[in-house]
């Protein structure tokens, strides 16, 4: 017995000698983490998803203030009924609508604007001057003459691409959101704005209305009041929806606000009289991503339930034992809640990313609840008491479940080698998580055992797949081990590895496919999205770049210098492929000047003095939001075609050759701010860390590997599974279209921390049975798969079958750590089956062929 | 037997003692064919993981429909497009594929105009008095003439008319060459203007530009456009309805006043005699007597006309905001909207041959068809 053994030995002795005071402490420690997870609050936020120290980002930070990346908000009624949008029909649901949209808590008041709002107005060039006026007439009624009126000063005002579809099927409002609401003075409220939105949306879609009464008294209210009207079924989702409801109260002059929730409400629906099949309403904008992100993340909930079924049920099918399947599920969900415990204490919440690691801690804590108590089982079938069983089961897996959890801590911990806070914080939380399972399962676990008494059923089954005969299936895997058929395996894998190390060049980093990354490309928001862009001007990705002019004397605009070099760079960057569209002081300015040159568009130009350019000067007023006061920075808004990681990288390195080409003195071009400008610094900040990330975690495996098994062979047989499985998980990443990027590119490191196990479990029995009781390779691969690969088989399948159920999420890139991580579960333990028997058969080849002769021996002797 | 079987005794109990240092030796050359397999295995991943080549994408360019293109020329097959941060593109056909010119010095002012004086000669002009020329139509430009300091736009070219090539823009400037566009002269209008005759003062309070309603601005105003009369006439059109007349090769100029108070953009001269002025807010007009009187022509839009071009068998087309194409067979006298409208103000257009024109304008260079099966 070696000195680990015995300390090992010694701590058995300590945890269930003093198990009753121990089980007190675990419990009172339970309840009081319980009680903790009870104020886990939902914490998502913007700058948590950015690489806040990449150069691009400092630049975005700088000037958050100036050009705020204006939250807004687009409502498109799109007409699908015949000819366009100037019928009376139509018009009155654009009106309808434009004054709902006015009525959004937090909205900003003075941004509403549509053809019907009096700021937006057009410009006739006349003989004599301008011509300004509203688009529709002050008194508008939608008299025939008055929609030809509408239809010309539309196309006068230039509100086509704007705020009119440029096919005329289609009309919008757009909108600002304030961060607070002016009028109540609280932080708004982007739950009750998007609800409002779907109302706006539903009025129009929906068939049925539905109305809303009281099922009880509740002072002021009365029984069957009529207290909200609306168009969205909230369905089984009523009971978490409050409403609003302004109602007098006695005593109180005009009405009062009360809140009114869904459980106490009944609904009744009629048909919806605004109902309209020509009309289809398209909303995009931060709040309403938000809605479809928060109910997207409802969804998890369901999933868990759902994982946490199939699990129960593979637990009993392979245990037969009602109490073991309780038990192992019990100490699983443990140390989920105990972190979930622990992340108050320290400051964090649950975020739409990280609220995957209590699954993941859910899953590799059944994983090695399941060895433990496989081990447990096979003592008591043995014959040994509870006590016994769960003093020898935790003397023979402490070392290598704890070295399984440490490696998967490891694994979880270097992540964090990716400049972003919300992987760092998903990194230290499922670090954590881990780490708190070293206690749960190979401490608490076998106090619970020793409690344990197993039931007849689980113990016939227990019988059965210990003794007689092994299972064929182990046969079958047991022959990788033989050097000749470890050659078809590694041809198999060859050719596997081949093709699909040609296909992982096609890896790319950041997104593929269109629409907003967080949902699906097929989700309503994308659709709405793209109707719009493809209708409009309007892109929806747009990557700016912001010019700095700061030592310029007066206004930095009116140096031909600073705005020609702008204008340059927007009519380059409208040559770059991948660029839709480009605007500027520059192209404004111009714009500006031809305006007051008649229209004429051959004045359309820059004038080199300060005088000539100041005819442009409507173009440099800070409050179009293109520049700041003087101009001392500007931003030019590169709309680009998408935001696909392989264009973002070919626009950026555009921009960057720009600069370095056209230096100009006292003018600075800096990367990146808009969305594509995040989305390129988080590129670049995830591609920067891939290979480091890579080597760091093998690096520190193969180090961890070797101190355990003091054996490069054992490192080589554990490792090139993994590393196989690595590329093939690449080539399943760009079959499937799913980029690197911060969502998963953590599942790499998660799915190679996990993975792991597998070849440590198996390769620390096989050096066991081959070290200690001399026995051939193969012999002691099929052991090892008896004792640990059977169980390790079933957790392999139940962990990615519980993963999978990710892939219906709404959430797009909950669907894509699904599909990679329930693929890497699965395929790394089929590699650790196969592979590390086949490496293992011609490594020992030799003595197998002893050991054969050496039992003849003794025969003969 | 026996020996054999001792050797292994003996290794077995060596391997139990001290298994990973003495089973090394021979582990290692057993296991070749792992070793392989490791080998490429790690191959793989080097590979996989090594920097990934970028697709490729094409290289930046100035595409023909993204820019603004303020003008055509076209001798033989030649079509060359001049606009915005001083762009020359050039083909050999309407359909491209079109390429940038290579300009011995590059000064990003807007071109405005653009035309073949001689065999493959041709000549650009633009904003800050920028003057280029080209000797093999249009592949390499020379600069002739630059102002950068306060230098007024060039808006129009024309000629050569009795071998004298014209340019002219804001502020009644006036240019012209002798020999083709290698030397310029800037000469100032001389205008007789009406004894008696006050010329129309119109309001110009809103218009920055405006110099004031004095009789004798017609000099200060700006010139969009001239062409030729058959009698040899010169006609220049400008802003706030300037028609200037000259018939000694524009050593002196008389005005034709009252006919328009907005801005002229264009003239041309048809094949029968017949000239048509063209400007703001879809007015049209023309004169049968070499420019001394005009007459309204009907236009069935109110959308400012910046350019056009006349097909040798008589027919007019006029091009402007809103992508107006104005077609008239009748000599000018009445017009038909020919394009369905869209924002992309238009400044110029070629007719092609096979029907149809390449127009040019705030949406760069499009090939568009009559609409109604209309062919021009």
């Amino acid at each position: 017995m070696t000195r680990t053994e015995q300390v090992v030995e010694r701590f058995a002795d300590f945890l269930i000698g003093r198990r009753r005071i121990l089980a007190v402490v675990f419990a009172l420690i339970t309840t009081a983490l319980g009680v903790s997870a009870t104020r886990v609050q939902l914490d998502p936020g913007f700058l948590k998803l950015i690489p806040i120290e990449h150069p691009y980002m400092k630049t975005m930070m700088e000037y958050m203030q100036d050009f705020s990346g204006a939250n807004t908000i687009l409502v498109n009624l799109r007409w699908k009924g015949e000819g366009d949008i100037y019928n009376k029909e139509f018009m009155e649901a654009l009106r309808e609508t434009t004054d709902e949209v006015f009525f959004i808590p937090g909205i900003n008041r003075t941004r509403v604007s549509s053809i019907f709002t009096p700021d937006v107005y057009y410009i006739e060039i006349t003989e004599y001057g301008f011509n300004g006026e509203p688009v529709v007439p002050a008194r508008y009624s939608g008299t025939p003459e008055q929609m030809d009126t509408v239809r010309k000063n539309v196309g006068l005002s230039g509100q086509i691409g704007q705020l009119v579809a440029n096919d005329l099927k289609g009309a919008m409002i757009r909108a600002d959101l304030h961060e607070y609401d002016p009028v109540a003075g609280v932080k708004v409220d982007y739950w009750a704005v998007q609800s409002k939105l779907e109302e706006i949306r539903q009025r129009f879609e929906s068939q049925h209305k539905y109305i809303y009464r009281m099922k009880e008294d509740r002072p002021p209210f009365k029984k069957g009041e009529t207290v909200y009207e609306g168009y969205v079924d909230y369905g089984n989702m009523l009971r978490m929806q409050t409403f609003n409801v302004l109602h007098e109260q006695e005593g109180v002059e005009g009405k009062q606000p009360f809140a009114v929730s869904g459980s106490e409400l009944s609904v009744e629906s009629v048909d919806n009289t605004s109902y309209n099949p020509n009309i289809e309403v398209n909303v995009i904008g931060f709040a309403r991503l938000l809605g479809d992100v928060i109910k997207g993340l409802l969804g998890v909930f369901i999933f868990f339930g759902v994982a946490f079924l199939i699990t129960v049920v593979l637990l009993f099918w392979y245990t037969r034992s009602v109490k073991v399947t309780l038990t192992a599920l019990v100490v699983a969900m443990l140390p989920v809640l105990w972190l979930i415990g622990v992340l108050p204490m320290i400051g964090y919440g649950i975020d739409p990313m990280s609220i995957l690691v209590p699954f993941l801690i859910f899953s590799i804590g059944v994983s090695h609840a399941v060895q433990m108590t496989s081990a447990w089982r096979i003592e008591v079938m043995e014959g040994a008491n509870s006590v016994q069983a769960a003093h020898a089961s935790f003397c023979k897996l402490f070392i290598p479940g704890a070295a399984g959890l440490l490696t998967e801590a490891l694994g979880f911990g270097v992540i964090m080698l990716i400049d972003i806070p919300i992987v760092h914080e998903l990194g230290i939380t499922a670090s954590l998580g881990v780490l708190l399972m070293i206690i749960t399962n190979k401490m608490i676990l076998p106090i619970i055992m020793t409690y344990l008494t197993l039931e007849e059923a689980g113990l016939n089954r227990a019988r059965a797949q210990r003794t007689g005969d092994r299972h064929p299936m182990i046969r079958i895997i047991g022959a990788c081990a033989e050097p000749r058929n470890a050659v078809i395996v590694f041809v198999v894998g060859l050719i596997m590895l081949g093709v699909t190390t040609w296909k992982s060049r096609d890896l790319v980093i950041g997104d593929s496919g269109q629409g907003v990354p967080e949902l699906r490309e097929n989700s309503r928001y994308n659709q709405d999205s793209r109707m719009i862009a493809s209708s409009y001007d309007i892109g929806v990705d747009v990557l700016t770049v912001i010019v700095e002019a700061k030592d310029f004397q007066g206004d930095s605009c009116l140096h031909y210098d600073v705005t020609n070099t702008v204008d340059r760079f927007e009519s380059y960057m409208r040559g770059v492929e991948g660029v839709q569209s480009a605007i500027s002081v520059g192209s404004v300015g111009k714009l500006v000047i031809s305006a007051f040159n008649e229209g004429n568009p051959r004045w359309r130009a820059l004038p080199r003095s300060e005088v000539g350019l100041s005819t442009g000067s409507k173009a440099f007023d800070p409050k179009l939001g293109l520049n700041t006061e003087s101009c001392r920075a500007i931003q030019v808004l590169i709309f680009t075609k998408n935001h696909e990681g392989e264009t973002v990288a070919h626009i950026v390195s555009e921009i960057k050759r720009f600069i370095a080409e056209n230096p100009v003195e006292g003018v600075n071009l800096r990367l990146a701010s808009g969305n594509v400008g995040v989305m390129a610094a988080t590129n670049e900040a995830v591609g920067e860390a891939e290979v480091k990330m890579l080597l760091a975690i093998f690096g520190s495996l193969i180090l961890f590997c070797y101190a355990t098994f003091r054996s490069w062979v054992g490192v080589i047989c554990v490792m090139v599974p993994l590393i196989m499985v690595t590329v093939f998980c690449n080539a399943l990443m760009a079959t499937f279209g799913i980029g690197l990027k911060v969502a998963t590119l953590p599942v790499i490191a998660l799915g190679v921390g996990v993975g792991v196990d597998y070849g440590l479990y198996l390769f620390e029995r096989i050096q066991h049975h081959m070290d200690i009781e001399g026995t051939d390779f193969r012999e002691a691969f099929e052991r090892a798969m008896v004792e640990r690969g059977s169980a390790a088989v079933f957790t392999a399948i139940t962990m990615s079958v519980g993963v999978a159920t990710w892939m219906f999420s709404a959430l797009k890139f909950q669907a894509d750590m699904g599909v990679m991580l329930s693929f890497m579960f699965l395929v790394n333990m089929l590699a650790a089956i196969c592979m590390l028997p086949a490496l293992g058969a011609w490594f020992y080849r030799k003595r197998a062929v002893a050991t054969a002769v050496r039992a003849s021996y003794q025969l003969d002797g | 037997m026996n020996d054999t079987g001792s050797t292994f005794v003996h290794k077995q109990r060596e391997a139990s003692t001290a298994p990973a240092a003495k089973a090394a030796g021979s582990v290692w050359s057993n296991g070749w064919p792992s070793l392989l397999m490791a080998a490429v295995v790690i191959g793989a991943v080097v590979y996989s993981f090594s920097p990934r080549p970028a697709p490729n994408f094409a290289p930046t360019q100035i595409y023909p429909d993204r820019i603004l293109v303020n003008a055509l020329a076209q001798q033989g097959s030649r079509i060359l497009a001049v606009g915005e941060q001083g762009d020359i593109l050039l083909a050999n056909s309407a359909d491209g594929p079109w390429r940038s010119a290579t300009k011995k010095t590059v000064r990003g002012s807007t071109l405005t105009q653009a035309a073949f004086v001689g065999d493959g000669i041709a000549i650009a002009v633009g904003h800050d008095g920028w003057i280029l020329r080209s000797t093999d139509a249009g592949e390499t430009w020379t600069e002739v003439s630059f102002n950068d300091e306060g230098g007024d736009p060039l808006l129009g070219l024309a000629g050569p008319y009795n071998g004298t090539v014209y340019a002219f823009g804001a502020f009644g400037l006036m240019m012209s060459s002798t020999d083709l566009g290698q030397t310029w002269q800037r000469t100032t209008l001389n205008i007789n203007l009406p004894q008696k005759e006050a010329v129309e003062a119109v309001p110009t309070d809103d218009d920055p530009f405006a110099t004031g309603g004095m009789a004798d601005d017609h000099g200060d105003r700006h010139l969009n456009a001239m062409t030729q009369a058959k009698d040899g006439t010169l006609v220049l059109v400008g802003e706030r309805g300037l028609i200037l007349r000259s018939t000694d090769a524009g050593q002196s100029w008389t005005p034709v006043d009252d006919v328009y108070a907005g801005s002229f953009f264009g003239i041309e001269a048809l094949p029968s005699g017949t000239l048509v002025v063209y400007g703001m807010r879809g007015h049209v007009f023309r004169s049968e007597d070499q420019g001394l009187s005009w007459t309204q022509s009907t236009d069935p839009l109110a959308t400012s006309l910046f350019g056009g071009a006349v097909i040798p068998d008589g027919t007019l087309v006029l091009v402007g905001a809103s992508n107006t194409v104005l077609v008239s067979k009748d000599d000018g006298r009445t017009f038909t909207q020919s394009a369905a409208d869209n924002r992309n103000g238009l400044t110029d257009l070629l007719p092609l041959p096979e029907g149809g024109w390449l127009t040019a304008g705030e949406g760069g260079l499009k090939i568009q068809r009559a609409i109604g099966g209309e062919r021009s």
